[in-house]
């Protein structure tokens, strides 16, 4: 790295980012073949997009997988929830900072800063985090439901939980798919997360991260 | 926010390299364990076995699965056979008696009459199948540990393998067993056991998964060694606790 430039993530973050994306596709495809052996809903998923050709793979992948995303996800919430290292603040963001970000992403007059996020992009990341746990906490419940009958009653007891499983997933694709399109308008920032771009280093007047 | 761009990012020749052929060596490194039956195997046995011996850590004797009350019960209540149910054991229960081996003291088998004569415990609880679905029935019978103390069974570190008359078999670890919950049901609901549910004798153990509870039993047997199972043998996570 040259002298005088930061990366905008730090190395160990991007190893953890694309490890918990493999392990999170994963777990939902193998995820899909497991709510086929006995569906909640009124439909099957699609065979050839869910990972595990009989229910044995499909489990045996899915506990492989959440043991790895259990990993990430405890990295990821102590460094960005607790600690908040890593990569650009997803501290600080108020309603109206988000209406107004909202507004600006309306006019296509969006301000985009290099190594920072806007308050929107703040508000989604910090959700996607309590997301992925909640998803380990709910699936750790259904794993476990005698040993930690805690949980499921929290969460309203097992055949609630079945349910609360599959929404959690549902809401984690739609981020999934809102995460790629961003990328797509901005394949810059794939540089940043994936090939760890570095930019220079803001004035030292200038706090990093603080709006 | 202030209006101040910095948008000159930078990306180093070797940065760029070293990234690029880090995110080779994953997909090359999914692609392989994905595709590559022996070393897929081999990975996710790892992964199952790493998950027994986590479980075995979190199972706590003492904890006992939740218990409901009677207008719970679901009904009708699956009886979930791997087969067409026409092939369902019909065991003359006259003749019928469980064979005991492997690491205990007595080895008489045990008649039917024999067992009503022990002590009976009763429980509404929820069984768990590996499938995802749920549901709640009420079973009577002998407590395992009772008839483990009873025939001198070595219960130190050892597992419990049960027998079926339909070929089906599974084995537990000594401390599930022995938990204060875990029968060997001989009523459903209040009657003895129809040939649907399992007759003449069935393990119910509410702390595992539903595919532990063996239906048509005819043996016992305690044994240093892990003995799989059915499922188990077939992909299955042997510890299966709930």
């Amino acid at each position: 790295m040259e002298s005088g430039r930061v990366p905008i993530y730090a190395l160990w973050l991007r190893i953890c980012h694309i490890v918990h994306a493999f392990s999170a596709i994963m777990l939902m495809s193998s995820g899909w073949a497991i709510y086929n052996a006995d569906p909640l809903y009124d439909f099957l998923f699609p065979k050839h997009i869910s990972l595990g050709l009989y229910l044995t793979e499909a489990l045996r992948w899915h506990f492989l997988l959440a043991w790895i995303l259990l990993l990430t996800s405890v990295i990821y919430s102590v460094s960005r929830l607790v600690l908040n290292l890593g990569g650009p603040s997803i501290r600080h963001f108020s309603l109206m900072s988000i209406l107004d970000t909202l507004y600006n992403a309306m006019r296509f007059s969006l301000f985009y800063r290099r190594g920072e996020y806007n308050p929107l992009q703040r508000l989604m990341y910090t959700g996607i985090f309590i997301l992925s746990l909640m998803l380990v906490f709910s699936g750790v419940a259904l794993w476990k439901p005698v040993q930690f009958n805690l949980l499921i009653d929290m969460f309203f007891g097992y055949e609630v939980v079945r349910h609360i499983h599959f929404w959690l997933m549902i809401v984690l694709f739609c981020f999934l798919i809102v995460h790629v399109c961003m990328i797509l308008i901005h394949p810059s920032t794939l540089m940043n997360m994936i090939f760890g771009a570095t930019r220079k280093k803001l004035d030292s007047n200038v706090k990093e991260s603080k709006p | 926010m202030t209006k101040k761009s910095d948008s000159h990012i930078f990306v180093s020749r070797r940065s760029f390299i070293a990234n690029s052929l880090g995110l080779a060596c994953l997909g090359v490194g999914s692609y392989f364990i994905s595709n590559n039956e022996n070393f897929r195997g081999k990975t996710l046995d790892a992964a199952s076995r790493w998950n027994d011996s986590v479980q075995s850590v979190i199972f706590s004797p003492d904890k006992l699965a939740p218990t409901y009350n009677l207008r719970d019960i679901t009904s009708p209540f699956p009886s979930n056979l791997f087969y067409p149910h026409t092939y369902a054991p019909d065991l003359d229960h006259s003749a019928w008696s469980l064979s005991v081996s492997g690491r205990t003291i007595h080895k008489a088998p045990i008649t039917l009459q024999e067992l009503r004569g022990m002590p009976q415990e009763s429980q509404i609880t929820r069984l768990i199948c590996i499938e995802g679905w749920s549901a709640v029935g009420q079973w009577s019978g002998v407590p395992l540990r009772y008839l483990l103390e009873k025939i001198g069974a070595d219960t130190n570190n050892t597992f419990v393998r049960l027998d079926c008359a339909d070929g089906y078999f599974t084995s537990i670890d000594v401390a599930s067993a022995m938990h204060p919950q875990t029968l060997l049901a001989l009523e459903f609901l209040g009657k003895p056991l129809s040939r649907e549910y399992g007759a003449p004798l069935r393990l119910r153990i509410p702390t595992k998964l539903g595919f532990k509870n063996a239906k048509y039993l005819t043996g016992i047997s305690v044994h240093k060694t892990q003995q799989g199972g059915y499922w188990e043998d077939q992909g299955y996570n042997w510890f299966g606790g709930l």
